[in-house]
């Protein structure tokens, strides 16, 4: 059953075979496998329970309760923006549904170079293969496509670029185009909907408003969880909860679950919890057309550019193209200025199509506890990987231009209108200013990146801790480096490889 | 318009390089013009001259470089801000005559456009020298001439150099015999080493025009003060004399007016009015920067307010665009130049410093004036998190930034929509809220030098308030930007706030929810799970 731990008399104690802490898409699977191998499984998560009936399609109602700080949190100098989600079935349950598998390139890669021996490429073959048919994948008919990727497809074609259809988990979907708010018409085929049932029906027991603190450990191995209990809307604290469990499963997502090793004082020789961090940060850019693109309106992302995304050393550039759009009040808060020039640009928004340039970063970050509920990110892009970006920012300017756009505007503390497409070489010269480039990053990754030698990393393929017996890792953080895409199918593949390994390990 | 009694052959016994062959155009601006109610407005494209980079220091240098001691000297050395746009020109003008060209340069501002000129200076002086303090730079440069080098005076503001601008003001008055625009009644320019407005009035009063010149101060009274400005007529007139031109005796000051109330903070520094000139009239078509030009842009659109009758031409001094620095041109700065980059960059060190001095000031500043009480009772406020007088600044802030014309707009709401979304934020972040609605009520002393407090100040003070902390940058940009957000989250969350956006709002109403399934995974309020204990 799930439980809401605010309403439980606290102090509590609990006592499982196994705490996973975390129900998003690693977390979730891993606990389902668990359970459904006849283990008595707890499942912590911060947020709420949320159903199809609580998505009321709003962004003041719905930023709180599914994003991390509301979507206000960033890195610590504020210049990148991170969005986190939040809630039983985590960032699965705002996100844009998009399913693609880590390109062989990168794969290779860590095979070569963090000895994966338990996780072999054909063995991420399988798991995808399982975790595809599990959420039922299919690429988006493109009948369904609404004009804001259609005018992308156009662009690409017009300048011969790259490009193709993406792919998704989501069944019964009537293009309501409110992904990012929930869905109301549960049409995700999420954590929530697939594995949240199955895990429960297989006896696991889920505590939501439950945020983990930090590990219970001696000498030999994890003995359980220290937690909180939330207050509703508040978030202030209510009391303790410590569940007893000889195993522990963190899948608090990159930032979390860095957050909960570094604070629980592990011993970690190679020093590399919480010191590899990705994030894939991107820039966006908004086409004026003259017809309504309405692109709040359908499936947000059925339509990608690959033009400059390339993976291997001998890579040229390493940016993904997508439309991104949000709905009025995210729109205002990303439009510069204010008064009658701000709101003349929000009189624009039925013409407006926006692209993201999504950067596939080897800038590394860092993921630092602050006090017992916070996080603090150090994040600092690198001036080449900035001019990379500023190359992706010309790139979608381009794009614009070429599906028809009259005018392109580029957000920043600066507002630049670029009225034809001579003049966005201008924007070269962001590469080398202070000028914040107004950065969002929806995808923080490998924070504990996993390796078999206990020399350079903390966790091995299988996800096992190098040092502490029965705790595992299960979500983004394993990624030995940026996966360059949409990480969600990936995470949910390494939870059932770790859910498994975990109950063959017993 | 009256009998022209001199004309641009007047000029020819000067030598010059002869960069400036052709007039730049100018561009009339109807659709501003209509909405400012002028007659007529245009716009003298000085950043469209023929010579790269154009705006009007090339005109300067035009007749300066082919005078001695320049024309001879194989080392020329000038100084200016760090972001100097006659340095750009000197530079180039130095790698095209093959000469040698050293800089002495102080700290101003960051902008892009800073950045942008002192890349392009680095990239091609021999030699930068950098002092933070302009007293310090202006005397090592002085010393500097001593020797070899010739110096170029600081804004290129000599007899020789105003030549051009007397060129220039000739060959507008040619442009209006010609009928390509039609007599003016005032012409707006950026006064700052004073040669530019100088050399136009005279110009203009050489060619027969009665145009009076708006000359827009953007330096600090001590550097432009009326007798430095007769001084340096009286040098022009008894240089143009000295060529032949008898009617330069009838030269004077009467026709130009000083306008000193736009230079903001002082030189170097942004305005929030020039910040929204440059804006505007971007949507125009003409790219201004915010220290000069837009300065002057911006007093002509104010004072389009009070119905000005007659043509009006912005003169625009601005150079056109320069190509992307090269990469590593950093390197090329002098170490400490380079340092205090980082750090303003980084918002750390002295900018970092002066927010915190700023900071401990305003506390000060309200302690004594003891202008934390005395604020309007708010008896429905119902808030959570914001206390009453974060609400009033709030809804101060929106009655400044959201947008006017939408009927009568809910600031209240928007205090009470912030607060509900602020509920459940962690601690950290709260208190940063903490701080930046102390530091905007309080900031408008030590940073906005205006006597009340942020909620006392009439909208337009705040919001040219708000937009000083904005075009300041760093820690005082980022509190101007978190209160925006603020009041566009407070308001755009309002279904009054779609209309005109067409956008329809959520799919989903109360009435439509569908039947969920999933309620009945949710354990019974009070139930504990397995293996619970106390």
């Amino acid at each position: 059953m799930i439980f809401d731990a605010s309403s439980f008399p606290l102090p509590l104690t609990l006592e499982s075979d196994l705490c996973v802490i975390g129900s998003g898409a690693g977390g979730a699977t891993a606990a389902t496998v668990a359970a459904e191998g006849g283990m008595k499984v707890i499942m912590l998560e911060a947020g709420e329970f949320l159903t199809p009936s609580d998505m009321s399609q709003r962004e003041e109602e719905m930023m709180p309760r599914l994003f991390r700080e509301a979507g206000a949190r960033t890195t610590a100098d504020r210049r990148i923006k991170i969005i986190q989600g939040k809630g039983v079935g985590g960032s699965t349950l705002h996100n844009q549904n998009l399913c693609k598998r880590i390109p062989p390139e990168i794969l290779e890669d860590w095979s070569r170079n963090r000895q994966l021996a338990k996780l072999s490429t054909e063995d991420w073959d399988a798991l995808y293969g399982e975790i595809e048919k599990m959420l039922e994948v299919t690429q988006i008919d493109r009948g369904l496509w609404n004009r804001h990727n259609l005018l992308l497809e156009k662009a690409c074609q017009e300048l011969g670029w790259r490009g193709g259809p993406l792919f998704h988990n989501r069944t019964g979907c009537i293009g309501s185009g409110f992904c990012e708010l929930g869905c109301a018409y549960d049409a995700k085929n999420n954590a929530f909907k697939v594995l949240v049932p199955r895990a429960i029906r297989a006896g696991a027991q889920i505590l939501f408003r439950c945020q983990a603190i930090r590990l219970l450990h001696e000498a030999d191995g994890v003995t359980g969880v220290q937690a909180v209990a939330l207050e509703p809307r508040t978030n202030r604290v209510l009391g303790q909860i410590l569940i007893r469990a000889p195993r522990v499963c963190v899948s608090a997502s990159a930032t979390g679950t860095a957050a909960i090793l570094r604070r629980s004082r592990l011993s970690d020789p190679p020093g590399s919890v919480g010191e590899n961090l990705h994030i894939h940060p991107a820039v966006i850019v908004a086409g004026d057309f003259d017809q309504p693109v309405r692109a709040w309106e359908g499936i947000p992302q059925t339509y990608e550019c690959t033009q400059f995304l390339e993976f291997g050393a001998k890579a040229e550039h390493e940016i993904w193209i997508v439309p991104a759009f949000a709905h009025p009040l995210g729109t205002s808060v990303m439009l510069p200025g204010h008064g009658r020039s701000h709101r003349d640009l929000m009189e624009r928004y039925e013409h407006l199509a926006v692209l993201t340039a999504m950067l596939h970063d080897s800038t590394v970050g860092r993921v630092e506890p602050a006090g017992d509920l916070g996080l603090r990110i150090g994040y600092r892009l690198s001036p080449e990987e900035r001019g990379e970006l500023v190359f992706g920012l010309r790139a979608c300017a381009k794009l614009l231009f070429a599906a028809g756009a009259r005018r392109v505007i580029v957000p920043g503390p600066n507002l630049r209108i670029l009225r034809k497409p001579d003049e966005i070489e201008d924007l070269r010269k962001l590469s080398t200013s202070s000028e914040p480039l107004g950065m969002t990053a929806v995808h923080p990754m490998s924070t504990v990146p996993m390796g078999d030698d206990p020399q350079t990393a903390a966790v091995g393929s299988d996800g096992k801790h190098h040092r502490l017996e029965g705790l595992w890792i299960a979500d983004g953080s394993l990624f030995p480096s940026s996966i360059g895409g949409p990480p969600q199918l990936s995470i949910y593949a390494l939870g059932l490889h770790v859910g498994r390994a975990l109950l063959a390990h017993g | 318009m009256s009998k022209r009694p001199c004309s641009l052959v007047a000029l020819d016994s000067f030598p010059r390089l002869g960069w400036i062959e052709k007039p730049s155009p100018v561009t009339a601006m109807p659709d501003l013009a209509r909405s400012l109610g002028l007659e007529w407005l245009g716009a003298k494209r000085d950043d469209q001259c023929a010579v790269f980079p154009g705006g009007s220091k090339i005109r300067k240098l035009d007749y300066l470089l082919a005078s001695e001691p320049f024309a001879s000297a194989s080392r020329w050395i000038s100084m200016g801000a760090i972001g100097s746009g006659q340095l750009v020109a000197c530079s180039e003008a130095a790698r095209r005559l093959g000469r040698s060209h050293e800089v002495f340069v102080f700290w101003e501002p960051l902008s892009s456009g800073v950045l942008d000129n002192l890349a392009f200076t680095a990239l091609h002086a021999a030699k930068l020298r950098y002092y933070p303090g302009r007293v310090s730079c202006f005397l090592r440069h002085r010393l500097s001439g001593i020797g070899e080098g010739a110096v170029i005076p600081p804004g290129a503001s000599c007899p020789t150099a105003m030549l051009g601008l007397v060129r220039a003001g000739l060959e507008l008055a040619a442009q209006v015999e010609a009928g390509l625009l039609p007599e003016l009644s005032r012409l707006y320019v950026p006064l700052g080493s004073a040669g530019t407005a100088l050399g136009l009035l005279a110009g203009l009063a050489l060619g027969g025009l009665k145009t009076q010149i708006h000359a827009i101060s953007v330096v600090e009274k001590f550097l432009s003060t009326r007798r430095r400005l007769r001084r340096l007529l009286g040098a022009l007139k008894k240089l143009l004399i000295s060529a032949n031109i008898p009617e330069a005796r009838e030269l004077d000051l009467e026709r130009l007016v000083i306008d000193r109330r736009y230079l903001g903070q002082g030189y170097g520094r942004a305005s929030a009015e020039s910040l929204a000139a440059c804006h505007r009239l971007k949507e125009h078509g003409l790219t201004l920067e915010p220290i000069y030009s837009g300065k002057a842009m911006a007093a002509l659109l104010s004072d389009a307010k009070k119905n000005i009758s007659g043509a009006v031409l912005f003169w625009n001094t601005f150079r056109g665009p320069l190509p992307p620095p090269r990469e590593g041109w950093q390197e090329r700065l002098p170490r400490k130049l380079r340092r205090r980059l980082k750090m303003a960059e980084t918002s750390s060190g002295p900018t970092r410093r002066i927010f915190l001095l700023g900071g401990a000031g305003l506390a000060l500043a309200g302690a004594v004036a003891v202008r934390i009480t005395g604020y309007p009772d708010l008896p429905d406020w119902k808030g959570k998190v914001l206390r009453p007088w974060q609400a009033l600044v709030l809804m101060a802030a929106a009655e400044a930034l959201l947008p006017p014309l939408l009927g009568d707009p809910d600031f209240a709401g928007v205090a009470a929509n912030v607060d509900a979304y602020l509920v459940g934020m962690p601690k950290g972040f709260l208190r940063q809220i903490d701080l930046l609605f102390w530091v905007i009520e309080q900031g408008t002393t030590p940073l906005g030098l205006r006597v009340s407090r942020f909620t006392e100040l009439q909208p337009q003070a705040r919001e040219e308030y708000l937009s000083g902390l904005a075009a300041w940058g760093g820690p005082l940009g980022e509190a101007y930007r978190g209160l925006r957000d603020l009041c566009m989250i407070g308001y755009y969350q309002q279904d009054a706030a779609w209309k005109g956006m067409g956008y329809e709002g959520p799919w989903i109403k109360d009435s439509q929810k569908p039947d969920d399934p999933y309620r009945r995974l949710l354990a019974s309020p009070g139930s504990l799970p397995q293996g619970a204990s106390p």
